[in-house]
């Protein structure tokens, strides 16, 4: 086993490599998805339409029902049929969607790990993508798991502080640090598995087999330095998207300052007239593009976090590429 | 041996082997048992049963009129009892029946009887099995019981210990339930140990997973969110067309509350050819991945007992943590060695483990 090297993974999705494959490929990504929600979109357009209508007639139903002091109608509240069709239909959609992220996540870690591409500029439906797909099937379950945790210890917490209160005793400080301390160590077990399983994918990749609990080696001795690269990360993320919010306000505060000419506004229309300007709009594509950009950019660098992981516990012999440990 | 693979082991009901279709046979042999077992129950209870239906309508009728609904008669629950118990004791027993079948084939390489079903001493060990399971969870119970019955007590007559016993009572939960995770994974291939060993062998389990616990439930873990992923997307599939149907009956039922005129309509959309399709190929998905996680779930089993070397164990003198043998258990039908020959075969097998991306053929 080679020596433990530092990780320095905070940026290492963004180093020099010897081809631009993580642009194109999150470019394709970027395109694909918006496809995906464009083409959703367009289809239960009129769906959409029907919601915005049944929530006004709902709206006017409830009013004139207290305004003549009777029951709203509960013909009213059905929604329209094509409402109720858009659930099942959005949950097919979040299913592609997270094929596809799954594959734009497997063509990311599959470059930063072992030099590979293939595919559409790196997107593949192959073993890699499914891999990385069942991880999140895997996320989704150790959730589940830990919200029941959550809830076994909220009922041990309310067991306790009413054994605690028995025979008419007064309540103690304890009752209240009780519950407190168990939330606390609750919220740090999250954090600590997380992060000790967050290079899951990474790690699947790396094996080249679905190895989703062999996270647990690769983050083995490295949990500080992983949590402080995602702290890092998010801390950034925040400031920007923080900084554009602000920069967004001031521009469009100013200039709808400058239409409504310093005096109060006398209605909503007017209100919403001072915002329906070119530069109103300009800015709001401004931040959705810069928010766009800048959530690719963190989740890319999540990726980078994971993979650094993962190559440096395969140079390490940690884990191997294909059997063994 | 080499790396324990909560994946392999997940898999490891599915792998090829020399003879196909062993465990579809048992499989399906099983699931037709099982449908007689309940037709059989449902046409020996009718009697006890319709009273009990009649009651359950009248309840609805009842709720629809705005009338008191009647009280239960405890007569009907004693008439449907001896027979539901019988049921249950049965299902436990074709359920024995059919993973003892399964274990053989995966740990001994063995098979016989109709579709590989057979009542043998293979069929009882796994039954007591069953059995010890159950006075393991009510002993568990007891003892949950007794920690807060002493809990409370100590918080009462000894005010000081108040604080540490709160702090105590709202982390027992979850040592409780670690305990019963932990012990249920360590003792899982217990079935598996006993058809292993030819004899009742549930202790011996302990040792078999000794050091590959977090592997086993990691194995269990995989299972579960592969039977939680197919079973959603499947839901979220039958829900479109479903939805589409049930629409104008729901409709109706904001119009007009007719009970029996929206049960009639809700009649009219399940016997649609579509949503009877629909519904009908929504069961036989269910039916079938719920027999795919059961393999699996033996198949981990039988893994873990092939990982432990067991071939050895087979070998030796009986282990002094095993109950003794039962009477009933006949002697080897070959020779120690010949029986321990799969178990080998399976350990060399683990050694060099083929590729596990995915099966690439599913040869159960």
């Amino acid at each position: 086993m080679a020596d433990k090297q530092a990780l320095n993974a905070t940026f290492f999705a963004f180093r020099k490599r010897e081809k631009a494959v993580l642009l194109p490929a999150t470019l394709v990504f970027a395109v694909l998805a918006i496809g995906m929600f464009v083409g959703f979109t367009a289809l239960n357009w009129q769906a959409f339409v029907d919601y915005m209508n049944w929530a006004a007639s709902v709206s006017a139903s409830n009013a004139t029902a207290a305004a003549n002091g009777t029951p709203p109608s509960m013909d009213a509240m059905m929604p329209p049929q094509s409402v109720m069709a858009i659930g099942p239909a959005y949950l097919l959609l979040l299913l592609g969607y997270y094929i596809l992220l799954a594959s734009y996540e497997a063509a990311c870690l599959r470059w930063m790990i072992h030099g590979e591409t293939g595919g559409l500029f790196g997107l593949t439906l192959g073993a890699d993508t499914w891999r990385v797909y069942f991880s999140y099937w895997i996320w989704l379950l150790l959730l589940i798991v830990f919200y029941i945790v959550c809830a076994i210890v909220a009922g041990g917490a309310v067991a306790s502080v009413v054994i605690g209160m028995q025979g008419g005793a007064e309540p103690s400080a304890s009752t209240v640090i009780v519950p407190l301390i168990a939330g606390f160590l609750m919220l740090c077990a999250l954090i600590y598995f997380g992060v000790r399983f967050a290079p899951a994918a990474a790690t699947s990749i790396a094996r080249k087999k679905f190895a989703f609990f062999d996270a647990w080696t690769v983050s083995k001795g490295r949990f500080w330095g992983l949590l402080g690269a995602f702290v890092l990360l998010f801390l950034m993320f925040f400031v920007f998207v923080i900084a554009v919010e602000v920069a967004f306000v001031v521009m469009v505060g100013m200039s709808a300052m400058g239409n409504i000419g310093h005096a109060e506004p006398q209605s909503a229309e007017e209100a919403f007239r001072a915002f329906a300007t070119p530069q109103y709009m300009a800015g709001v594509i401004a931040i959705i593009l810069a928010m766009s950009v800048a959530s690719m950019m963190f989740y890319v660098a999540l990726f980078g976090v994971n993979a650094r992981a993962a190559a440096l516990a395969l140079e390490e012999g940690k884990i191997t590429g294909s059997s063994g440990k | 041996m080499s790396e324990f693979s909560a994946v392999q082991a997940g898999l490891n009901a599915f792998r090829r082997r020399e003879r196909h279709f062993v465990l579809t046979g048992a499989t399906f042999g099983y699931l037709i048992g099982s449908c007689l077992i309940g037709a059989a129950f449902v046409a020996a209870a009718w009697p006890a049963l319709s009273e009990l239906i009649s009651w359950y309508g009248s309840v609805f009728h009842a709720a629809q009129n705005g009338s008191t609904p009647p009280d239960p008669s405890l007569d009907m629950f004693r008439a449907v009892a001896p027979w539901y118990g019988g049921f249950v004791l049965l299902t436990l027993i074709w359920t024995a029946v059919y993973e003892a079948a399964c274990l053989r084939w995966m740990v001994r390489g063995e098979t016989g009887g109709v579709l590989g079903l057979s009542l043998n001493s293979d069929t009882v060990r796994v039954f007591f099995t069953y059995l010890l399971w159950f006075v393991m969870l009510l002993a568990f119970l007891t003892g949950v019981g007794a920690f807060y019955a002493g809990l409370i007590a100590v918080n009462a007559s000894v005010p000081a210990l108040r604080t540490v016993m709160i702090i105590v009572g709202a982390l027992a939960p979850l040592g409780l339930i670690a305990l019963l995770l932990w012990v249920a994974t360590r003792l899982s291939p217990a079935a598996a140990m006993s058809v292993a060993r030819r004899k009742f062998a549930f202790f011996s389990a302990w040792g078999a997973t000794r050091e590959k616990f977090w592997d086993l439930l990691g194995a269990f873990f995989i299972i579960l969110a592969v039977y939680i992923a197919v079973s959603a997307i499947a839901q979220a599939l039958v829900r479109v067309p479903l939805m589409q149907a049930i629409y104008p009956v729901m409709t109706q039922a904001m119009h007009d509350a007719d009970f029996a005129s929206i049960m009639s309509r809700f009649g009219e959309v399940f016997a649609s050819p579509l949503i009877a399709a629909v519904l009908s190929a929504y069961v036989v998905l269910t039916i079938v991945l719920s027999a795919l996680v059961r393999l699996a779930w033996f198949g981990v089993n039988a893994y873990a007992v092939a990982a432990s070397g067991e071939a050895d164990a087979v070998n030796a003198a009986p282990g002094p943590q095993g109950a003794p043998p039962p009477e009933q258990s006949p002697p080897a039908p070959q020779g120690l060695a010949t029986a321990a020959a799969p178990i080998t075969e399976r350990a060399q097998a683990l050694e060099t483990p083929p590729p596990e991306q995915a099966p690439t053929s599913c040869s159960a």
